[in-house]
């Protein structure tokens, strides 16, 4: 059924579609509203789950760890300073194999204080072991929780699933949401890997010895590159139900380009627009979007690109002395991949500046004709 | 415990994951205490003068188990339809409901269970063993009942010796109707005689039947009560229109009808006798106004009669005494009266002296005068030791006279109904330990009391507190039905669900859920703790709403 509804409440009906029998909230802007409905999804009883108010987003993850453990699907939602508020959680969450899933509703980081949108949130997580997704739109958003569900429980992981803050979340847009029995008929319920068992103890994630440590991290990486091709897989059947697929990678006019913006999330929606027009100017641009940030999909990324064009990057994120984030993951690729394309790196719409057509338009320009070098930051859009 | 070292990662699990159970590791060496499930004494018990386990049986009509409910109360009260409705209730005052809104109605939840089982459970004739030292009781007010009832149920043969036509004492001559209707209070009596207790009516110890003839008997208990009034000794006082408040009490009780339209009466006293005889004086169509030494706050009545009397038109005049009374004519006397200060001494004892100057005079119909009651004691034995106003006996009832034990108003200074089953109920145990010469046990020592501070309050939300139902004012005054209707079944349950259960295991499973090391679990619906995992961490002590774990030290650990 198709209806007019927020970012966040169309991840918190596919949160309420997928069953979780926990769900943990700690309210903050702007995520506050998937915790909303979710709550009163559970007083109206239109969800069974066990909701847990807590007094932090550290006890948010804790209680999700302890949850999963014994065996629930789990759910939460959270922003910034929440996020990073769990991070030592988070990493136990994937050391421990849990295949939480937990929106993420993208904030910029203070000080100084800020609710609106950039990246570095959840970038910052970024070697906590979660899986990472960014989205498009509320259906794109939607529909991404429920393959989180399916993939995580598969590969024992936990996914972040990310929201653009204010652009995603809180702009309405017609949402189709998905019978019950349609998501029923893709996600079945969750097979733990192991469970806390009181007829059956044993003791979980304790202290373990060089000799061991070591293998346990080998798997989850193991796992992580399994889920590249897991998803698509994923991704087929769900498409297969639900009529609609999202690729970790999606390649926009490449074919013939000479110049291929890479960017995530709702700006991929901006550069789709501008990338129409400077091709109605003749020139021969082509666009990728990133969905999947961990794992990162590198094969994908190479095909999509291919051998010959330029590439700017669009970062919504900056990891200070260093640059955008994205960028330094496609060097590494190309890299290792003997490929030479020069990489052009932009830095846009921190702390929630619009990321305009114009800004785009530019710095397509500015690469295509060298007017900026490949390893200099391009501050797009800042007031430099 | 043997490690095993895994040679590759195919060998290993996927997460850091024990191979054999946890349970050799015995983490409760860590500890040096150890929780330890205890009931408390809850405040309202340790209060209640008949000692009646309340948090228990409050927690079986939560759970509607009336029956066990009933049968909790009556171990120790066996009259609560009587006491639910007439008890001034102490068990209140240290509720530690208060804490977060106010102490709990017990009496109506008293009130309701004994009234669901007079309606509801049978009484069986006791079998009483000839073998046993036969008792003696003499009179048959609810310190007498007490014993018999706590007597019977040991096997003794009882006979009841009341010199009244009717039994019950105080509660039938003293309590006026509209508190404590006299269809309950002969059901009430009933269900305590049909136990096998044999009542001889109009039969006065002393005239009828000799002392000597008692001493037959293996144990005798005495509780004759507090008839006689005391003088104000005053000037006056002799006069017919001043008369005992006590007086009009009883011959109402009896059936009289005083006609006492448009008659202006004054009642002296401060206790439930003065707000007794005024109400029953307003309901002869009296103009009734009571006049009390001290302020309407510190009255020695309830503070809910009080309330009751003022709502029905009934006035007090506060800080008043009275110092002589004057023939006006054969229906009228003038009452020369004075005020009284209000001071407090360094200890914080309060007195009330004459304030200077301060005389005046009022007129009355009738005066009646309420300053409390004394025994008769000129024709009890010699061989009991007496002080002016009552028979000296020791805690457990015990005079000085061989077999003789003494109880109720007779012997206490505290002249209550819940004192009298109390003290009933001890001699009953004393007696009993007397007779079979064996040692008495009052199983009362070392019990602590939950305070406030000993439970989680987090645990409890506000609920206001049930208020009783009351006739309507304007009917109340010429009409002597039951005032009080006492809640419904649903008032019932609602105001039962506040009661904290303080110090009372009510199988919450809060300490089985919380303990984070799976210590605690349950056996047969009780719970215990795996001594050797816990780990002494205190979380269910923490947890536990109503005090009923202790931290406790383990053997051979130093405090």
């Amino acid at each position: 059924m198709k209806k007019v509804i927020t970012g966040n409440h169309a991840v918190a009906h596919a949160a309420r579609l997928a069953k979780p029998g926990v769900v943990a909230v700690y309210p903050i802007t702007p995520q506050t509203s998937v915790s909303e409905l979710m709550a009163e999804f559970v007083a109206k009883g239109q969800l069974k789950a066990r909701l847990i108010r807590v007094e932090s987003e550290h006890s948010v993850m804790a209680a999700l760890i302890g949850a999963s453990m014994a065996g629930a699907r789990t759910f939460t939602a959270t922003s910034s300073q929440g996020l990073a508020l769990m991070h030592e959680l988070l990493h136990w969450a994937a050391g421990a194999r849990l295949p939480i899933v937990m929106v993420n509703v993208n904030r910029s980081m203070g000080s100084p204080w800020t609710i609106w949108c950039d990246h570095l949130d959840s970038l910052s997580q970024r070697d906590t072991g979660w899986m990472q997704f960014y989205c498009e739109s509320s259906q794109e958003a939607l529909d991404t929780v429920l393959q989180a569900y399916k993939l995580s429980e598969q590969v024992n992981l936990p996914c972040m699933v990310n929201l653009d803050g204010f652009y995603l979340s809180h702009t309405v847009e017609p949402v189709d949401i998905p019978e019950q029995a349609l998501v029923d008929a893709f996600l079945p319920p969750r097979k733990p890997l192991y469970k806390l068992d009181i007829d059956d103890p044993h003791s979980f994630g304790a202290l373990t010895s060089p000799e061991h440590y070591y293998e346990l991290r080998y798997k989850a990486q193991k796992e992580m590159e399994s889920a590249k091709e897991l998803i698509k897989q994923t991704n087929s059947e769900f498409s297969q139900i639900m009529g609609r697929s999202w690729l970790p990678v999606e390649a926009i006019q490449t074919k013939d380009a000479e110049i291929i913006i890479v960017t995530m999330a709702t700006t991929v929606g901006t550069c789709r627009w501008t990338v129409k027009k400077l091709r109605q100017q003749g020139l021969k641009v082509g666009l990728v979007k990133l969905k999947m940030f961990r794992p990162f999909p590198a094969e994908d990324l190479l095909e999509a690109i291919g051998e010959g064009p330029r590439v700017v990057v669009l970062d919504r994120n900056l990891s200070a002395g260093m640059g955008g984030i994205i960028q330094q993951e496609l060097k590494n690729i190309f890299y290792s991949a003997g490929r030479r394309n020069q990489i052009f790196s932009a830095i846009v719409g921190l702390g929630g500046r619009d990321i305009t057509p114009e800004q785009i338009e530019l710095v397509v320009k500015q690469s295509l004709k060298d007017m900026y070098a490949a390893d200099q930051i391009n501050w797009l859009g800042g007031k430099i | 415990m043997k490690r095993r070292i895994y040679q590759n990662e195919i060998e290993m699990p996927e997460v850091a994951i024990s191979e054999s159970g946890s349970e050799w590791n015995k983490t409760g060496g860590w500890s040096t205490v150890v929780p330890v499930h205890q009931n408390k004494r809850a405040p309202c018990q340790r209060d209640c003068p008949v000692g009646v386990d309340i948090p228990v049986y409050l927690d079986l009509i939560k759970q509607k188990k009336y029956l066990k409910a009933y049968k909790i109360v009556k171990e120790t009260n066996c009259m609560p339809a009587i006491t639910g409705r007439v008890c001034y209730h102490p068990c209140e005052d240290g509720c530690n409901r208060k804490v977060l809104d106010q102490p709990l109605a017990i009496h109506a939840l008293e009130r309701f269970i004994g009234d669901w089982g007079l309606d509801n459970v049978p009484v069986k004739k006791h079998k009483v063993d000839l073998s046993k030292g036969k008792i003696a009781v003499v009179g048959s007010g609810p310190a007498g009942i007490s014993c018999a009832y706590h007597l019977i149920q040991k096997g003794y043969p009882i006979t009841i010796y009341e010199k009244e036509s009717k039994p019950g004492g105080m509660l039938r001559f003293g309590i006026p109707e509209y508190r404590l209707p006299e269809k309950v209070l002969d059901k009430e009596l009933k269900s305590v005689f049909d136990l096998g207790i044999e009542v001889k009516l109009n039969c006065q110890v002393g005239k009828d039947v000799s002392w000597e003839e008692l001493k037959k008997f293996g144990a005798v208990f005495i509780a004759t009560g507090a008839y006689r009034s005391r003088k104000m000794n005053v000037t006056g006082e002799n006069l017919e229109q001043v008369k005992p408040a006590l007086e009009l009490l009883i011959e109402t009780n009896l059936g009289k009808k005083f006609d006492l339209t448009g008659q202006k009466v004054l009642v002296m006293g401060r206790g439930n006798t003065a707000i007794d005889a005024a109400r029953t004086a307003l309901r002869c169509g009296a103009e009734v106004s009571i006049l009390s030494r001290s302020g309407q706050q510190e009255m020695i009545a309830t503070q809910e009669e009080i309330q009751m009397a003022l709502e029905e038109g009934i006035q007090i005049l506060e800080l008043v005494d009275i110092g002589s009374f004057e023939w006006i004519d054969s229906n009228t006397a003038r009452v020369n009266c004075v005020r009284l200060k209000r001071e407090v001494n360094k200890t914080g004892k309060v007195r009330y002296p004459v304030m200077e100057g301060s005389d005046f005079s009022l007129t009355a119909n009738l005066v009646l005068v309420a300053k409390g009651q004394d025994s008769e004691l000129e024709s009890l034995p010699a061989e009991l030791e007496k002080d002016q106003s009552q028979v000296q006996a020791d805690r457990w009832g015990k005079t000085s006279a061989e077999r003789f034990y003494a109880g109720g108003d007779l012997a206490l200074s505290a002249k209550t109904v819940a004192f009298a089953l109390g003290s009933g109920r001890r001699a009953a145990l004393a007696m009993d330990a007397y007779l079979s010469k064996m040692g008495l046990k009052s199983g009362e020592e070392n019990i602590l009391v939950t305070r406030e501070a000993d439970l989680n309050l987090a645990y409890f939300m506000k609920a206001p507190r049930e208020e009783d139902v009351l006739t309507e004012v304007h009917s109340r005054k010429s009409s002597f039905k039951e005032v009080n209707a006492g809640l419904d079944q649903e008032g019932i349950l609602r105001e039962v669900a506040r009661c904290f259960s303080c110090g009372t295991c009510n199988s919450c499973d809060n300490c089985y859920t919380f303990c984070p090391d799976l210590a605690v679990f349950k056996d047969n619906h009780q719970y215990r703790v795996y001594t050797e995992y816990c780990k002494g961490c205190g979380i269910c002590v923490q947890e536990c709403p109503r005090d009923a774990i202790e931290l406790a030290l383990k053997l051979g650990e130093e405090s």
